[in-house]
């Protein structure tokens, strides 16, 4: 057989000169809403954020997956994550929901993280966030807990993990 | 027939005490039986008259009774009653008229007779007698009149027959009506009708002495009732014959005023569009089409737009959610030839200053109040033009806007003259006339790259020979969405004609670089066999790749990989668009694949390949799965949430750039389809992920 070509190739142009699309006016709502768009994009794996509801863009549900390896692997936990207006300049609030027993988690679900507190930056976002919070559960920082025992304990696994399971049992 | 004597006993003297009194019936009684009465009883008779009639009527009486009982009510019929009334007519009255009784007594007999008669059966069951009897004969027999005579006249039971007539009346008309006009609406039958039903009906009622100066209007009235009846049940079908049905529609138009029919029209009209029209053995076109016969055909009917504001509706939910409503209206707009709505595109020149004008109560001197049934809250359509309510059927017209670009610019992508071009660009021209430019910029941006591109074309086969084959078209990348724009290589085959065209392309226009979009590119390409030829527009991979086979039947396929320089991916994908085209064979074990020379060799044919159009439906999943991750989202973080929810949060946080347009009945689907696919469960109406 014999084929005889015809290319007809389409090309696209790119014009050196086009102007570079000016990043819009940097409203709260704006961002969350990328961000939310780089989430889902991404999905990352076992950590997820979504906003509560339609209406209001500054409060969402989060959702991370204990790491392999660690105390926490196979449990899930809720958080909630609470942007201000001012954010990305300022921190967001992020507490656990689910109950937690972790050396940098208070018993009201609080969360020692410098990245959270003091090192915060607008170039953080919610999936790195989400991810550190993940990391931090299989690396705490024992030297400056909230939760004492659980610093303590943290080196003993079997007692770590049957205090763990019964707190988490508390839901 | 009694003798009288049997009927008029002789006085018994133990029960009238008045001697005179007895004289004189005897006498009476001897005087019918043919005895001569002597001159000197008449003579008292007058004064003896009340007495002697007080009497004849209670014998009446007794005899009545007597007589009746015999009678088995159960099965007696409207002519049984008939003939009993004209019987004990014949019976009583008759000789009556042989004594020199006054007038008046006559009456008073008469009176009596029908008094028997009613109490004998009330008046309901006479009715109902009556009824039973017009169902099964015909009003205007001979024998119906008669009946209806004896009824009325003989028997006095005027206010019984009457009430009889008038409950069956509408029916009898009815049938008339529908006997002689029914799917006659292809021509005007109004003047007929109410013609014929006056003649029918007029010569009855007066036969058995009903006569009242309304009743001739009141059967027109009826018989346009009636009319309108039959018509509204030939409604759906009049519009979907709307071109042959006006004569028809204008009967309807004349008769339907009453709010009665009014709610019919739209009751019937509701449920024949249910039945008939909206399910899924009609296709999308024939709802469409029907839909717009219906705006016609009811803005003729009913100006105002009130019956249509309540029939459509259900027909714009069931259009919503049918995903190729968009791509028929949009052929419909364009004028596409194979369109069964290609006439939409005669009605894209905008709506007249009349059609949009608000209604200025005030100053309109034929002001109508709205029609009774219009809801408090009706505002009049303030359209009758059709482009702009089927554009009103999405809440965001973008969805067509989106659609016009994409049939533009495949269109566009195979437009190989400036003639063929200049057809596409008055095609724009009269969508931008409607729709306005800045809807439209898109594919005027496309025109103009495919202009731009047919001169450059122009240029470069003149300056290079080896380039006489090759089009190109030079494609601003923003506009051209449904591309699939990814820069990427050509097989090495054809990356020399890029090269040259690029160098070219470069000479003409110095600031600019071109990229290539092999993935849009296609090559036709003429394949001959042993026993076949074969010729096929395909993409690049797939041409370079046959072209292997030229040399050697048999190749592996990562040596064509090698040979044609593109990964093994793509080398295997083009090989199995070969395989599906029945054109290659394989892989073997070996992994070789081979050509078909001779297409008898056993070669199962009923390979589903997937070629060509699939893009747009492909495209559609493809959308979907972007949202999917959204779902997933916020399924993860919200636990289950029911469809409504799912879509207004789409609907929100999409971002604007590329915004959600799915309705809510797609995205339903959509979501059922991932039930089906195991990854959501559903549970009363709440979706949630399938966990483990």
């Amino acid at each position: 057989m014999e084929p005889s070509s015809n290319a007809m190739p389409a090309t696209s142009t790119k014009i050196a000169a086009t102007t570079g699309a000016v990043p819009e006016s940097h409203s709260v709502t704006k961002r969350l809403q990328n961000e939310l768009m780089q989430l889902m994009m991404s999905a990352p794996q076992g950590v997820s954020a979504f906003p509560e509801s339609d209406a209001n863009l500054l409060v969402w549900a989060g959702t991370i997956e204990g790491p392999k390896d660690t105390y926490y692997e196979g449990l899930t936990f809720k958080i909630s994550l609470e942007f201000p207006q001012n954010y990305p300049y300022f921190a967001p609030k992020i507490k656990f929901v689910s109950p937690m027993w972790h050396p940098n988690v208070d018993m009201a679900g609080n969360i020692c993280l410098d990245i959270l507190k003091e090192k915060w930056s607008a170039i953080y976002n919610v999936q790195t966030i989400l991810l550190s919070l993940q990391s931090l559960l299989g690396e705490p920082n024992n030297s400056s807990p909230l939760n004492a025992q659980a610093a303590q304990l943290w080196d003993h696994p079997e007692e770590y993990k049957r205090l763990l399971l019964q707190r988490c049992q508390e839901d | 027939m009694a003798s009288a004597e049997e009927i008029f006993p002789v006085f018994d003297a133990s029960e009238i005490s008045n001697t005179e009194v007895e004289t004189s019936w005897n006498l009476l009684v001897s005087a019918l039986n043919g005895s001569p009465v002597p001159v000197s009883a008449l003579d008292q008779f007058p004064a003896l008259e009340p007495a002697l009639l007080d009497y004849y009527c209670q014998e009446i009486c007794v005899y009545s009774n007597e007589f009746f009982k015999s009678i088995d009510v159960q099965t007696a019929d409207a002519e049984f009653f008939a003939a009993l009334i004209q019987e004990l007519h014949i019976k009583f009255l008759t000789p009556l008229t042989r004594l020199p009784f006054g007038k008046e007594s006559h009456i008073m007999v008469q009176k009596q007779l029908t008094a028997l008669l009613r109490d004998f059966i009330d008046d309901q069951d006479h009715i109902k007698i009556l009824l039973d009897y017009l169902d099964t004969h015909s009003l205007h027999s001979p024998q119906a009149v008669e009946v209806l005579t004896q009824y009325r006249q003989t028997g006095n039971l005027d206010v019984e027959t009457d009430a009889a007539l008038a409950i069956a009346l509408p029916k009898i008309i009815r049938e008339m009506v529908e006997k002689s006009f029914k799917d006659q609406w292809r021509r005007s039958v109004l003047d007929d009708c109410v013609s014929l039903v006056q003649d029918t009906i007029l010569p009855v009622l007066t036969a058995i002495g009903i006569y009242d100066s309304e009743l001739r209007t009141q059967l027109q009235v009826l018989a346009r009732e009636k009319l309108a009846e039959v018509r509204l049940n030939e409604l759906f079908d009049m519009i979907l014959h709307e071109d042959e049905s006006q004569p028809g529609l204008d009967d309807l138009k004349e008769v339907i005023h009453t709010p009665e029919l009014r709610a019919k029209t739209v009751y019937t009209l509701q449920s024949s569009c249910n039945l008939r029209l909206l399910n899924s053995g009609v296709d999308t076109s024939s709802i469409v089409l029907f839909f717009w016969a219906l705006v016609n055909v009811l803005s003729v009917l009913d100006p105002r737009g009130v019956v249509l504001d309540k029939v459509s509706p259900a027909i714009h939910r069931y259009l919503k959610e049918r995903p190729d409503t968009v791509d028929i209206i949009v052929d419909g707009i364009i004028g596409e030839e194979t369109s069964p709505l290609a006439k939409l595109s005669e009605k894209l020149a905008p709506p007249s200053e009349s059609d949009l004008a608000i209604e200025n109560d005030m100053l309109d001197v034929s002001w109508q109040p709205d029609p009774v049934d219009a809801p408090p809250d009706f505002v009049k359509r303030q359209t009758r033009d059709i482009v702009s309510i089927f554009f009103m059927l999405y809440d965001n017209p973008e969805v067509y806007i989106k659609r016009l670009n994409s049939v533009f610019s495949n269109k566009l992508l195979s437009v190989t003259s400036l003639g063929e071009l200049s057809v596409l660009t008055a095609k724009a021209e009269s969508l931008r006339k409607r729709f306005g430019q800045r809807q439209l910029q898109s594919i005027y941006v496309m025109i103009r790259d495919v202009r731009k591109s047919l001169r450059m074309q122009d240029k470069v086969r003149a300056s290079k020979k080896s380039l006489e084959s090759t089009k190109a078209l030079i494609l601003s990348h923003r506009y051209w969405l449904n591309l699939k724009n990814e820069r990427g290589n050509f097989p090495l085959l054809f990356q020399h004609l890029a090269n040259q065209f690029c160098g070219l392309f470069e000479r003409y226009y110095p600031q600019r670089a071109v990229f290539w979009s092999p993935e849009d590119s296609r090559v036709s390409i003429n394949l001959e066999f042993e026993d076949r030829a074969l010729d096929l527009t395909v993409t690049p991979d797939q041409a370079a790749v046959i072209y292997c086979f030229s040399e050697t039947p048999q190749n592996k396929a990562d040596y064509i990989s090698a040979v044609v320089g593109i990964d093994q991916d793509r080398t295997v994908k083009a090989l199995q668009f070969w395989t599906g085209q029945c054109v290659l064979i394989g892989p073997d074990e070996n992994g070789i694949y081979t050509v078909i020379e001779k297409a008898d060799s056993t070669v199962p044919q009923d390979v589903d390949i997937v070629v060509g159009d699939s893009a747009s439906s492909k495209k559609a999943a493809e959308e979907m799965m972007v949202y999917w991750q959204y779902i997933v989202g916020m399924l993860t973080n919200l636990g289950s949430l029911p469809v409504d929810k799912i879509h207004s949060f789409l609907v929100m946080f999409v971002p604007k750039d590329d915004p959600y347009v799915k309705t809510k009945q797609e995205l339903e689907q959509f979501l059922y389809h991932m039930v089906d696919g195991e990854k959501l469960v559903e549970s009363e109406g709440n979706f949630s992920l399938k966990t483990g």
